[in-house]
């Protein structure tokens, strides 16, 4: 259900031996080349090139044959046509050409939608639900009860312009006057398109089927109105497929079509153009369909920050519109408080300082950190950034609502409500992307960093998209989906390595963790760990060995129940092995010097930060 | 007449004792304005004692207040009145300690006319024939306080339960985070309504078919209030179903100044709050008739519940709406529980309108009660132990007594 | 990657400005190309719509949506006055009748059968844009605004707080370092834009406001002032609609940085004439800085519509300003530009440069951690 419809002609999968992908991002567009060698499928040779959206090109094919050229000129094959009029396809000839060429795109800003649904909570999550996994920014969602008078909600459409507007609300068969009230508010606020132009809006009505002629009689005139399946047919179900599908066709044929460029590109492409979010989303959910497993992916940028999440097939996508490592970094500050920052941060600063350093990289969001403290502080918001994201992702990654419980007596008693879908316990993977992990210094930064932000529980494989390839390989796997899946498993990914932490209530101090394990090597390892400890054992990917955990507190969980010891097999990666004895939550101490202390033990267990830097700063964390 | 001559005659030859000294009359600590306090030092040679009071002045008419007593007695707590609303307490009181010998004949105990003429003979003849202490006199003044440990303790609950709400009400108007643990089946009323909306239908409610002065149709008046406010919001209706012509009428009240507070005075349709009936069981049938014929599609009720809430229940599983069910009425609950989606239970039912609004002063309300059931149950574990032990002190604590 | 390019701040006593001019929606341009216009013409004008006013008619009358359209006095389109009768029901004998009003001055836009619900509109507001600074307009957009053409000198921020401000340029202080504080606020600065030092205290601002300055521009101030003026966090750089009382514009950075000795002594030169100042700030894609424009009034700009040069590199020589710790602030020239990225402190690889500071500490820098000070060069 999650493949696009598509307008080109069908690839032959059997036949595909070499596929360029590129992903036209708002600064530059990449492009790699995927290869079948020697009978698997990898990623060779990659190329990138500024995006040519704007001025004075305002061609987005100029980047994208940029970028095809350079990684033809690193693989020494022809790619792209002498008349510089598309990319070459291998006519028998194998040394020119590839079989297949697919493209993203979030040049422009992305895919930009306003939703609207009758309840916050329910048909318009529903229409949000399927905006988001089609890739797109949600900029605002309309509901009924959304505490806006509706000359407020007017008055901000009109502001907004969106590229589209997905409409749903009411099951089938259920409300018309909120539906009805709802298109006409649209219809007074008579939305305009982003890009201009001279075509009309597309609104994507996806609400109560009864209701189709009303929202037509209303908006039929005013806008390009496509009818689509109820996202929420029953109160018990989503149907999101059918609205979703029809974003990505109205992204091709009116967003994309506006773009400059994109008219000939769409030509070029085998495969329809997807908005990089959508193609990310794609790849997540086919590689947790392959292997079984529950994935957590994020993106950290600039700007926003989003975050993917497949649990027991289920698939959420979040977008953290103002949580980003520059252009919103003020407001990571803003939203996690000044002390959430600091407490990871392993040494004294003057607050005020802090501050204006914070401000200064948002209005100057290009620079990068130049010495070690610098980094460090950067780290530190960046585990605040993807701890808040994390924190929304859980909570929009729910249960359905409104629909009848089944509920036993001794349910009666409980207090919690709604459960997230996003189980830390069942968690396999973890999957970070973005300049600020895929690009640390050090690898076992970047493993720190979602470790601390996203404290994973029992044990989880931690993973980085090194040059970010997932949006290629999402588009790949809608043609090609184990070449997508090898190639992600192969090359996109950087195996960071396995944590290992026990949940339940843990004494501050003594032993917390007993692990056993015999290294590849043949060593042997009998370890009891303190808590409030983190511990590092260099292991390789390729090395799978057996484990065993054994809690020495009464209470501690490692997954077979309290006190209970468990043995797994685990794998390791660049960093390896690393057993968090911290707690969960993670406890650090309030007194600041003892919690610097505390974070410098750290740092130096994993070999985080270099020696030079650390003797640097290793006296002024003293003082 | 005849009588009071023969007293005077018996009584008037015999001066055996002497009168008692250091007569003082105070008025007691905490007292409750009847009471005086009087004390003395015994005579040695008093067979017995009795008090005369007077409320006129130092020459009388002196009556007894008490007495006799053996000779040996120094003091007393006078009751200046028995029925204060009847006879008020004077201004003042003035009071004489007679000695009387071995022979001297108790106060007579007439009835009737004469009571009054026999006791005037007989104080005169005492006064005639005993020595006495001079008239000394009292004030009696009611005092702010009583240090009865009973009264006490209630002062203080009232005190800290006050202080508590004022300290609370305080925090949360600073901005202080309040916590309410939470309670999935309020949580619940907001889903159920956004679920009402979303299929066209509207909500039920039923507040119970008590009275309206039981305190569980009082706080399912307040949630009502609560709840159509937010179906107002949701722009969406709410039918609410009576068997109390009184509670249709508030209802009413209550269901229009929700929608007047949402903003959508226009929204209102007082169609929808009913009476059905007086008589429980063709309530009962007329609300399942709305059930099956209207098909809500959330139904909530919150009140005083008897025999009807399974059928009610019942009904509304088979119609498959989202139920929430609370009421104190203990014989219910498992009915509620066993046929809807989220029961509230007992107390939580008056948690509601706190846990809704976020109004710090229903919040601290809400807080400093928790308190107190807090350290009641901690007074009465430590009372139990206390009385497994035998000591009866902590309970002595609790006596309310003058 | 042939061209080294970092982005900077313009920092120009001659250059060309031009001015986009748009209506937030259709309307009238009032000029037309070639036509000089002073700073406070009105180019362009139009009507935004008014609030619109949903009210349930159909449940203040007491009759079903559907028959709501018997029961209306005044039909789509009509014009109402506030509280003028808009439906009525007959009654009976005259009596019961119920009636609905206006809730507002406007017009009627649509009539629901179905929820009962007639939407008013309220009177359009008029809205009309200034040609914001001296020139002349080059270009017209039909029914959106035009673009207007000065010389004159411009100097960028970089960050800024508050809207278009139309002003006589004053000094606050005489140097570039100095504190501006409460004190070098003084009344005859009421509607002036005053400009200087390298921080500005939050008194000073308040006090800024209360005189009644049209706006200030200085080196730096605190972050955290922000939100004791404002009252809320800027968490995201998007600025420009602030409502601060003034218009503040900074040239440096947060924190206490010197204003650029060549930005203070161009401003400094303009003193007592007019500017237009803005404070609107956008950091991500379509950069807007906050800015300063001194136009030539004696200077014919053209008709022709300029067309900026391609962006120039960084060259060796080149003056630069350090953006990020530790280098922050300070002024420097470029010694060399090593095309072979170099490992930082922090272990990461970077493309560098040296450079000397002006207080003769010669360092490695990240390229992306400068940025080139534009100045026109004499001659050039």
């Amino acid at each position: 259900m999650s493949a696009p419809s598509s307008s080109s002609p069908p690839v032959d999968k059997d036949k595909l031996e070499r596929v360029l992908a590129t992903d036209c991002g708002s600064t530059t567009t990449k492009a790699i080349l995927i290869e079948k060698v020697g009978g698997e499928w990898r990623q060779t040779w990659r190329g990138e090139a500024p995006t040519t959206v704007e001025a004075p090109f305002e061609d987005v094919t100029r980047g994208v044959l940029n970028g095809a050229q350079e990684v033809a000129e690193l693989s020494g094959r022809s790619l792209v046509r002498d008349d510089g009029a598309g990319i070459l396809r291998t006519n028998g000839d194998p040394t020119k050409g590839v079989s297949a060429y697919i493209s993203t795109s979030s040049a422009g800003g992305g895919l930009q939608l306003v939703v609207g649904g009758v309840v916050l909570s329910m048909t318009a999550e529903s229409a949000m639900r399927a905006a988001l996994g089609a890739g797109a920014i949600v900029m605002d969602t309309f509901a009924a009860n959304d505490r806006r008078k509706p000359f407020e909600q007017i008055e901000r459409i009109r502001q907004l312009r969106p590229d589209m507007i997905l409409l749903a609300g009411g099951i089938d068969g259920g409300t018309r006057k909120h539906v009805v009230a709802l298109a006409e508010m649209l219809k007074a606020a008579r939305p305009r398109t982003r890009l201009g132009g001279g075509f009309d809006l597309p609104i994507i009505y996806a609400g109560n089927q009864r209701v189709t002629d009303d929202i037509e009689r209303i908006l039929g005139e005013m806008c390009d109105l496509k009818v689509v399946p109820n996202v929420r047919p029953v109160m018990e179900s989503e149907n999101l497929g059918p609205a979703r599908d029809k974003i990505h066709d109205l992204f091709m044929e009116h967003v994309m079509a506006q773009a400059p460029g994109y008219d000939k590109l769409m030509r070029w492409v085998d495969a329809p153009i997807m908005p990089t979010p959508g193609a990310v989303g794609l790849i997540m959910q086919t590689i947790a369909r392959q292997r079984g497993i529950n994935v957590l992916g994020v993106d950290i940028g600039g700007a926003t920050t989003d975050v993917f999440s497949v649990f027991d097939g289920t698939f959420n996508r979040t977008v953290s519109a103002n949580l980003g490592m520059s252009y919103s970094v003020s407001n990571v500050l803003a939203e996690a408080g000044l002390s959430n920052i600091l407490r990871w941060v392993p040494f004294d600063i003057d607050e005020k300082g802090l501050r204006n350093r914070i401000g200064n990289k948002m209005i100057r969001p290009t620079t990068i950190p130049q010495t070690l403290e610098e980094l460090k502080i950067e780290q530190a918001i960046a585990r605040e950034a993807l701890r808040l994201a994390f924190i929304q992702h859980k909570e929009f990654a729910t249960d359905l609502k409104g629909v009848q419980q089944e509920r036993t007596i001794a349910d009666a008693f409980r207090q919690t409500g709604q459960d997230s879908l996003v189980k830390m316990q069942a968690l396999d993977l973890i999957v970070g992307s973005g300049g600020v992990l895929s690009h640390a210094p050090r690898r076992v930064q970047s493993m720190r960093m979602m470790m601390d932000a996203y404290e994973p529980e029992w044990i989880t494989e931690v993973a980085v998209d090194s040059i970010f390839m997932m949006p290629h390989l999402g588009v790949l796997s809608s043609i090609h989906e184990e070449a997508a899946t090898e190639v992600f498993e192969k090359d996109c990914l950087i195996f960071l390595g396995t944590a290992i932490a026990a949940t339940g209530e843990q004494k501050p101090t003594g032993p917390a963790l007993r692990v056993q394990f015999r290294l590849p090597d043949g060593t042997g390892v009998d370890e009891s760990i303190d808590s409030g400890r983190l511990r590092r054992w260099e292991l390789s990917r390729d090395d799978e060995i057996e484990i065993t955990l054994t809690p020495l507190q009464r209470r501690l969980d490692v997954g077979e129940g309290p006190g209970k010891a468990r043995t797994a097999k685990v794998r390791g990666g660049v960093v390896g092995l690393v057993v968090d004895t911290r707690g969960r939550p993670i406890h650090l101490p309030d007194a600041a010097a003892e919690r610097v202390r505390k974070l410098q033990e750290w740092v130096e267990a994993l070999g985080e930060y270099g020696a030079g830097g650390q003797s640097r700063w290793a006296g002024q964390g003293a003082d | 007449m005849n009588l009071l001559i023969l007293f005077a005659a018996l009584l008037a030859p015999v001066l055996a004792a002497t009168p008692a000294t250091g007569l003082s009359v105070e008025t007691p600590a905490y007292s409750d304005g009847l009471t005086l306090s009087l004390s003395w030092t015994a005579p040695d040679d008093a067979h017995s004692l009795i008090l005369l009071r007077s409320d006129q002045g130092e020459a009388g008419p002196w009556h007894v207040a008490a007495g006799p007593w053996p000779g040996t007695k120094a003091e007393h707590q006078d009751k200046v009145t028995t029925d204060p609303t009847k006879t008020p307490p004077a201004a003042h009181y003035w009071y004489r300690l007679v000695s009387l010998d071995e022979d001297t004949a108790p106060p007579p105990e007439a009835d009737g006319d004469d009571a009054a003429a026999a006791e005037q003979a007989y104080v005169a003849a005492l006064l005639a024939g005993q020595p006495a202490t001079a008239a000394v006199q009292g004030t009696p003044v009611a005092s702010w306080l009583s240090a009865s440990p009973g009264y006490l303790l209630l002062l203080a609950l009232i005190v800290s339960v006050g202080g508590l709400m004022l300290w609370f009400t305080d925090r949360a108007r600073k901005g202080h985070e309040m916590f309410i643990r939470r309670m999935p089946g309020i949580d619940a009323i907001e889903e159920g309504i956004g679920r009402a909306t979303e299929m066209g239908k509207p909500v039920l409610y039923v507040p119970g078919i008590d009275e309206l002065q039981d305190i569980q149709t009082i706080a399912s008046m307040l949630i009502l209030g609560q709840i159509s406010r937010k179906v107002a919001e949701y722009q969406s209706d709410i039918v609410v179903s009576c068997c109390i012509p009184i509670v249709r009428e508030v209802a009413d009240e209550v269901v229009g100044s929700g929608y007047m507070l949402a903003g959508y005075p226009d929204a209102y349709n007082p169609k929808n709050v009913r009476f059905i009936s007086s008589e429980q069981f063709a309530f009962t049938a007329g609300t399942n008739g709305i059930i099956l014929r209207e098909k809500p599609a959330t139904h909530i009720f919150l009140g005083r519940f008897f025999a009807e809430s399974l059928i009610l229940a019942e009904t509304g599983y088979v119609n498959r709406s989202v139920q929430i069910a609370g009421t104190a009425e203990a014989t219910q609950l498992p009915f509620f529980v066993a046929a809807c989606d989220y029961t509230l239970i007992g107390e939580e039912l008056f948690a509601v309108s706190a846990y809704l609004s976020k109004d710090p002063r229903l919040v601290s309300s809400l807080k400093a009660s928790d308190y107190v059931k807090v350290f009641v149950v901690v007074m009465l574990v430590v009372g139990t132990i206390a009385a497994s032990f035998g000591s009866s002190f902590f309970i002595e604590l609790f006596t309310i007594s003058g | 990657m042939a061209a080294i390019f970092t982005p900077g701040l313009k920092v120009t006593e001659h250059t060309i400005v031009l001015k986009d001019r748009r209506l937030p929606m259709e309307g009238e341009v009032a000029v037309s190309v070639g036509q000089a216009v002073r700073a406070d013409d009105v180019v362009a004008r139009t009507e935004l719509p008014g609030k619109v006013y949903p009210v349930n008619i159909a449940n203040q009358l007491g009759v079903d949506p559907g028959q709501l359209a018997q029961h209306m006095t005044k039909q789509v389109g009509d014009r109402v006055e506030e509280g003028e009768l808009v439906a009525a029901t007959p009654g009976f004998l005259g009596l019961f009748k119920s009636e609905a009003t206006a809730p507002v001055a406007g017009t009627i836009e649509s009539i629901s059968a179905i929820t009962g619900q007639v939407i008013f509109q309220a009177h359009p507001i008029p809205v009309e844009i200034d040609a914001y600074i001296t020139g002349k307009v080059v270009e017209v957009h039909a029914g959106e605004g035009c673009v207007v053409q000065a010389a004159g000198t411009l100097v960028q921020g970089i960050f800024g707080l508050g809207g278009e401000v139309k002003a006589e340029l004053m000094l606050s202080v005489d140097s570039a370092d100095a504190v501006v504080d409460a004190g070098d606020i003084r009344p005859e600065m009421a509607g002036r834009i005053v400009v200087g030092g390298s921080y500005a205290t939050v008194a000073a601002l308040k006090r800024a406001v209360e005189v009644g300055v049209a706006g200030m521009v200085v080196g730096g101030f605190d972050y955290d002032e922000i939100k004791e003026l404002l009252g809320y966090e800027v968490g995201v750089a998007i600025t420009g609609g602030e409502k601060l009382g003034l218009t503040l514009i900074v040239t440096e950075g947060f924190g206490r940085i010197p204003m650029a000795p060549a930005t203070f002594s161009l401003l400094k030169s303009k003193v007592g004439r007019r500017a237009s100042i803005n404070g609107a700030t956008q950091i991500r894609a379509g950069v807007i800085r906050p800015e300063v424009v001194v136009t030539d009034d004696d200077e014919d700009a053209g008709v022709e519509r300029w067309v900026p040069p391609e962006p120039k590199g960084l060259s060796i020589g080149d003056q630069v300003r350090g953006i990020r710790a530790p280098f922050f602030g300070k002024l420097g020239r470029v010694l060399a530009l090593p095309a072979e990225p170099a490992v930082l402190d922090t272990e990461s690889k970077a493309r560098i440069m040296e450079v000397e500071f002006e207080d003769g500490e010669v360092a490695i820098v990240p390229r992306a951690n400068v940025e080139a000070i534009e100045r026109e060069e004499a001659g050039a």
